[in-house]
């Protein structure tokens, strides 16, 4: 299935499923609204447990409002139900905890990911924040792929990497910045220097 | 595959990667999920890019199916390893005794430190792993079968590694010195070993106290060891050691 034809959709009244699968509304943060399936919630673990305790009926379902998700804008609340629905009644996958994790990537996935920086970096999250185990993986794994065969230069280049001594300079200014008091002084002995004073005291 | 243990390939400034710049951004459990499917190379180049990822890096623990150091020969050591991640290809390695022992005391620190490891095996003459007991050691290495030529240097290093991570050890002693049979049986790492297989030379008993060993820890039937013992001691020499066992 690809990526235009996967069934979640804005909310438009004309494009509501006419199965009798049970379809959930949730809203986004910028107040844009979904229906997913039951079976596509069952790779959230978060949404599932949600929805498990709400208890909604059919009626419920249509008549409350949407379950709100405070923390996902519309775009990436998006990608997230596109592949639940796309992945719905796969089994999740165990985590075992071996390392190197072995991942691969489905081609739906990859054109699903095909998108900026800043959408990957939410996608990722979101499917941290929701608990979708195997979206974790790709999302992740794409990072991963960046990262593929590079020198420690090459890899600075990729993520941007600060060296050691600018995390040192960030660090130092970060607690600075915490430290108002030090500041303070710090500008009141520069004052006194630019006043001639040889003596802060 | 090489594995070039410089890493320090000169590149063209005008290559174009794919960047992800928010990786800084990213809390650090997620560049952890991040790091998981890396394979060892990538993950080894990112724990020099700076003090976090070295940190993050050395944190994680990973696989690794075997090390095996196969030959020394015109003043290089050439080995092999092979991960988990692709398919369990195998990536060659050689560094040059004299000038590139630094760089390699400090590669085979991160890995045996950082990693969990099926096979060690050492095909090597009988003194080319000493250089493994320079190594730092912060946490214990976890190692499950050795197979190969060991010396008393490698007991050492045995010695540093997890109690009861040994699941499996064949080896040959090669040294000239006396095997130190007591240094070997006390190592911890052993105490789970149910498969021996072990020969060599200059051993200072009949094997009644590897025997002892062996009766301690219940290990399985077809463990072997193969001794050249230079003495005048007899088959009865060798039970009587043991009338403490009822045989």
């Amino acid at each position: 299935m690809s990526v235009e034809n996967a069934p979640v959709v804005d909310v438009d009244e004309a494009a509501i499923p006419v199965e009798k699968k049970m379809y959930y509304r949730f809203e986004s943060n910028d107040k844009k609204e979904f229906r997913v399936s039951e079976l596509a919630i069952q790779q959230s673990e978060t949404l599932n447990r949600l929805v498990e305790a709400m208890g909604y009926t059919s009626e419920d379902v249509e008549n409350k409002p949407a379950i709100a998700i405070e923390n996902i804008d519309g775009k990436t609340l998006k990608l997230v139900f596109q592949w639940c629905e796309h992945h719905k009644g796969e089994a999740i996958p165990v985590d075992d905890g071996s390392v190197p994790k072995i991942v691969e990537i489905p081609e739906f996935d990859a054109k699903l990911m095909d998108i900026d920086n800043g959408l990957l970096f939410k996608l990722i999250w979101a499917a941290d924040y929701l608990n979708i185990v195997q979206l974790l993986n790709v999302s992740c794994k794409k990072v991963a792929n960046m990262a593929q065969g590079k020198t420690p230069a090459q890899l600075r280049r990729v993520y941007l990497l600060p060296s050691d001594e600018e995390d040192e300079a960030a660090k130092r200014a970060a607690q600075e910045a915490q430290d108002p008091r030090a500041r303070e002084v710090e500008e009141e002995f520069e004052e006194r220097k630019r006043q001639g004073g040889n003596s802060f005291f | 595959m090489n594995f070039d243990l410089r890493f320090e390939k000169k590149e063209s400034s005008s290559v174009f990667y794919r960047q992800f710049e928010k990786w800084n951004c990213l809390p650090e459990e997620l560049k952890l999920e991040c790091m998981k499917p890396m394979d060892l190379k990538t993950r080894f180049c990112l724990r020099r890019t700076s003090k976090t990822e070295h940190r993050l890096v050395n944190s994680q623990r990973f696989d690794l199916c075997s090390i095996d150091f196969d030959e020394e020969s015109d003043g290089f050591i050439r080995g092999s390893i092979t991960d988990k991640s692709y398919h369990n290809t195998s990536s060659r390695f050689r560094f040059r005794r004299s000038e590139d022992m630094a760089r390699a005391i400090s590669f085979f620190s991160f890995l045996f430190q950082n990693a969990n490891i099926n096979c060690f095996g050492n095909n090597c003459d009988v003194n080319a792993l000493d250089f493994l007991t320079c190594m730092n050691v912060t946490s214990p290495y976890r190692i499950k079968t050795f197979m190969g030529t060991i010396s008393p240097k490698l007991i050492q290093f045995f010695e540093k590694c997890a109690d009861n991570s040994f699941n499996q050890i064949s080896f040959v002693y090669g040294d000239k010195k006396p095997f130190p049979v007591k240094d070997l049986i006390q190592c911890k790492c052993l105490d789970s070993v149910k498969k021996w297989r072990m020969g060599g030379r200059n051993a200072p008993d009949l094997g009644h106290e590897i025997v002892r060993k062996w009766i301690e820890i219940d290990v399985d039937i077809g463990s072997s060891q193969g001794i050249q013992h230079y003495g005048t001691e007899t088959v009865d020499d060798f039970v009587s050691e043991l009338t403490d066992y009822e045989m």
